[in-house]
């Protein structure tokens, strides 16, 4: 099992490799000029070439590239082009609240989806399940920055509850991890929904039913524990995907994370902001995909990891 | 086996909480000080006794649009995010009123225009800097120096290049010696100043200008003092107790970031900023109900307009089509359906306030018939078809698509083309244009409402001239207005050189934009400027 682990990290070099080739283009290939969103309104087209050359961005692409490169191997992430100094510390320095504020969200939308997939499994058809049901394709179906924005209006203005933004405490945790959660909540209900509902009709439930164990057992034990491997893959895919939507929620909620450096890197054509960002969340979405795939093995004994 | 699983398991699991309980410790995280965690909840306790002093705290939290990136005021002074802060933490020579633009005096104490290219300063005694140093003529002298170095990537370089020479004569004064006559050099003088000590104390072997300290940990000689900077959140600043103008009211300026319009909005409404730096002008209305804010309108200082090119060949070479187009403008539609009322119908460049605006400029009212007229006579009574390139915003997408409406009713068949940033300004650049959207904002001296728009030498890739507007005898007068020193006779020059402009129609100019600011009602004796953003909560304070 470390071995296999050793080897998906060790996995991960090409795949960043890649990823980062990939993005320093895309980044190039995006319309754009980082040096006239650098120089002053009226300036000039002369000026701006002036800029462009102090950047160094007159060089060839792969040049650039591989100056990044060898800079990123010897712990020089580059400097921002915007914010005029290295990007790494700024990375580093908004990471917890961006871990924190997905890592809570994640809590939120499985802490209510699988308890109401189970309720609406085992209920099939009756008024929860039609209300879990319809609650899970709104979920899925309203954008999130609209539903950040309808959660502000609500419980920051009118009812004046939870703070709308910043970050100074939990309380201002609550409503972005709500929004940040919503959709994820509404995959992970409808998915633990089908799966109990596919493994509930299996034989060795209507074995253990037969035998005479309560109902109880019978869901948690037999049917909850052989669905949930789908639902831990669609948890994982889930928090990726978070670590993608905190690019627009951190924005609504003026949340201090990296997905607002994200943001403005991108606004900016900042590329080894954009490069560092990338860099980040591309790791972590690996690392979470082998967490995955280890507790695959944890979750179902059949599953051996050589 | 099993064991081992159990194991991974748990290693993961607190690999998780680890990282997870990391980032929990960071909001509770201890304010720097104490006086930082105070909230508005405090606000509504009653007040013991009425004094005349103000009894609530004087904090006042900004939400801004967005956070600057450079708070040195050598290197971010092109942003309004980053003038934010450096307006209250520096001084600069001069400054302006914000509506008429007549010099005022800061850290000189007087300014002496020998001749257009010679500018004489006399600086104020016994002004200090954050950490005690005097400033004198050699803080000005560096500040200037970095200005104008080509290496140093400075804002505004272009402002400070004509820059030939600073003679300081001693510790109070010094002169400026221009490469020629430039009269709008009076409104450079307006770069804030930042200390040589400080800066050099933090200059290394790669960092000759010591920015990457400065522009984290600004030092200037302004009513606030830079106390911390936690990107993302917020920007702290305490008054300046040994101001030299007296100490401000106001205890705290905290800057809070709050990039969402709607969300800034909300924030005021519920009391946890004092001030909007910007209200979206679609909730510009909204806002103005609510009885606890106060809604005040700034203009801009500069124009939006479509610029027409005069030498890419017909019909548009011909003045008569570019007046039938200027006859078009549904200009009152356009500020109030698009800007929701945000702006004022313009005529011409300067704005109405500024010292230079000349209001008998020919008008080109929205008049179909005549516009009809215009291009019968060009020749064009059926109309013809043009290009007209837009930025990608929707604002000015709009504004285009109803001009595009407007012309298809006199038969001009208007193709619109939406750029993206990167691609609309590679299409600028070609000076290939037929019709363009652009604007101008902020600017000061007249002449920077004419030299880099419409004189000869400014077409691509020198200036903004991307209509190519070339005409000598509008040259001529800029030209001598650039070397006028006497006010008054440079009114007169540029009053003629607007007549000019506007009627040789390569500018069809649409409104003069204006800038909604919301802020509570408790706010006092504040105002915000167009150019020196929140420079007056110097004297503002919180009433009870």
């Amino acid at each position: 099992m470390f071995n296999y682990a050793l080897k998906r990290v060790l996995q991960l070099i090409p795949v960043l490799l890649l990823i980062s080739i990939l993005v320093f283009s895309l980044v190039y290939a995006i319309p754009g000029d980082p040096a006239r969103m650098l120089a002053p309104p009226d300036a000039s087209d002369e000026e701006i070439d002036r800029i462009a050359e102090n950047l160094g961005l007159h060089r060839p692409l792969p040049v650039q590239y591989v100056d990044w490169f060898l800079g990123v191997l010897q712990g020089d992430w580059g400097r921002s082009i915007s914010w005029g100094r290295p990007v790494l510390p700024d990375l580093l320095r908004r990471l917890p609240a961006t871990l924190q504020l997905a890592g809570l969200s994640v809590i939120f939308s499985v802490g209510v989806a699988i308890p109401v997939g189970v309720l609406s499994a085992t209920r099939q058809n009756s008024f929860i399940d039609s209300i879990s049901r319809v609650g899970s394709l709104l979920g899925l179906s309203m954008p999130n920055f609209w539903v950040g924005m309808m959660l502000i209006l609500l419980f920051a203005l009118h009812l004046r509850w939870l703070p709308a933004s910043g970050r100074r405490g939990f309380t201002y945790l609550i409503l972005p991890a709500i929004t940040l959660g919503t959709s994820g909540m509404a995959t992970i209900m409808r998915v633990t929904r089908s799966t109990m509902l596919e493994v509930i009709r299996q034989d060795y439930v209507r074995t253990a039913r037969s035998k005479g164990l309560s109902e109880r057992v019978v869901i948690y034990k037999h049917t909850l524990r052989n669905a949930l491997i789908a639902v831990i893959t669609v948890i994982g895919l889930q928090m990726g995907f978070r670590l993608g939507g905190t690019v627009v929620i951190e924005r609504v909620f003026a949340y201090p994370g990296l997905g607002q450096l994200a943001y403005q890197g991108m606004m900016h054509r900042d590329t080894p902001m954009i490069m560092g960002n990338l860099m980040l969340f591309a790791t972590m979405f690996c690392l979470i995909n082998l967490a995955v795939d280890l507790i695959y093995a944890f979750v179902d004994p059949r599953i051996r990891y050589g | 086996m099993r064991v081992t699983k159990w194991m991974w398991l748990a290693i993961l699991m607190s690999l998780f909480l680890l990282f997870f309980t990391v980032g929990c410790g960071a909001p509770a995280d201890p304010p720097v000080e104490p006086d930082e965690e105070v909230d508005e909840e405090e606000e509504e306790e009653p007040d013991e006794e009425p004094v005349a002093e103000p009894t609530r705290d004087q904090i006042v939290y900004i939400g801004v649009s967005s956070e600057p990136h450079r708070l040195d005021p050598r290197f971010g002074a092109g942003t309004v995010a980053a003038r934010n802060v450096q307006t209250l933490v520096h001084d600069s020579l001069i400054s302006w009123d914000d509506e008429t633009l007549e010099i005022e005096y800061v850290l000189a104490e007087e300014v002496n225009v020998i001749d257009p290219q010679t500018y004489e300063v006399k600086l104020r005694e016994g002004v200090l800097f954050h950490n005690g140093e005097e400033l004198t003529t050699a803080d000005v002298e560096y500040t200037y120096n970095t200005l104008r170095d080509p290496d140093a990537a400075a804002s505004n370089f272009s402002h400070y290049a004509p820059i030939v020479e600073i003679e300081v004569h001693d510790d109070y004064s010094l002169t400026f010696h221009l490469e020629a006559p430039n009269m709008p050099f009076l409104y450079r003088l307006r770069a804030d100043i930042v200390s040589k000590s400080y800066s050099e104390e933090h200059a290394t072997d790669d960092n000759p200008y010591g920015d990457d300290y400065t522009n984290m940990n600004p030092l200037g000689t302004g009513p606030f003092k830079f106390v911390e900077w936690r990107t993302g959140e917020e920007i702290i600043l305490e008054a300046n107790d040994d101001y030299w103008q007296g100490r401000p009211k106001l205890d705290r300026v905290i800057f809070r970031p709050i990039p969402d319009a709607t969300t800034r909005t909300v924030e005021l409404q519920t009391g946890e900023i004092h001030i909007n730096e910007e209200i979206d002008p679609v909730q510009v209305a909204i806002t103005e109900a609510d009885e606890n804010v106060v809604v005040s309108r700034r203009s801009q200082m500069g124009f939006q307009s479509m610029g027409i090119h005069v030498n890419l060949g017909e019909p548009t070479d011909d003045v008569r089509v570019r007046q039938a187009i200027a006859h078009m403008m549904p200009r009152e539609d356009i500020i109030d359906y698009v800007m929701h009322g945000l702006g004022e119908p313009a005529y011409g460049p300067i704005p109405p306030g500024h010292w230079a605006h000349e209001p008998n400029v020919p008008r080109f009212e929205y008049d179909p018939a005549r516009a009809q007229e215009l291009l019968a006579d060009a020749g064009y009574p059926d109309g013809f078809e043009a290009e007209l390139y837009v930025i990608e915003d929707s604002v000015r997408v709009q504004l285009c698509e109803i001009i595009q409406e407007e012309l298809a009713t006199i038969g001009i068949d208007v193709n619109i083309n939406v750029l993206e940033g990167g691609a609309f300004w590679d299409q600028m650049r070609t000076g290939e244009s037929q019709m363009f959207q652009t604007g101008w904002n902020a600017v000061t001296d007249p002449d920077d409402f004419m030299w880099r728009q419409f004189h000869s030498n400014s077409v691509p890739p020198h200036g903004a001239n991307r209509q190519f507007y070339q005409n000598p005898e509008f040259d001529a007068i800029i030209e001598e207005a650039l070397q006028t020193t006497e006010q008054s006779k440079r009114k007169e020059l540029y009053s003629e050189a607007q007549k000019m402009v506007v009627e040789d129609a390569s500018y069809v100019f649409i409104y003069h934009h204006q800038r909604a600011l919301g802020q509570s009602p408790d706010l006092r004796d504040f105002e915000y400027s167009i150019y020196f953003n929140f420079r007056s909560l110097m004297d503002a304070y919180l009433a009870d």
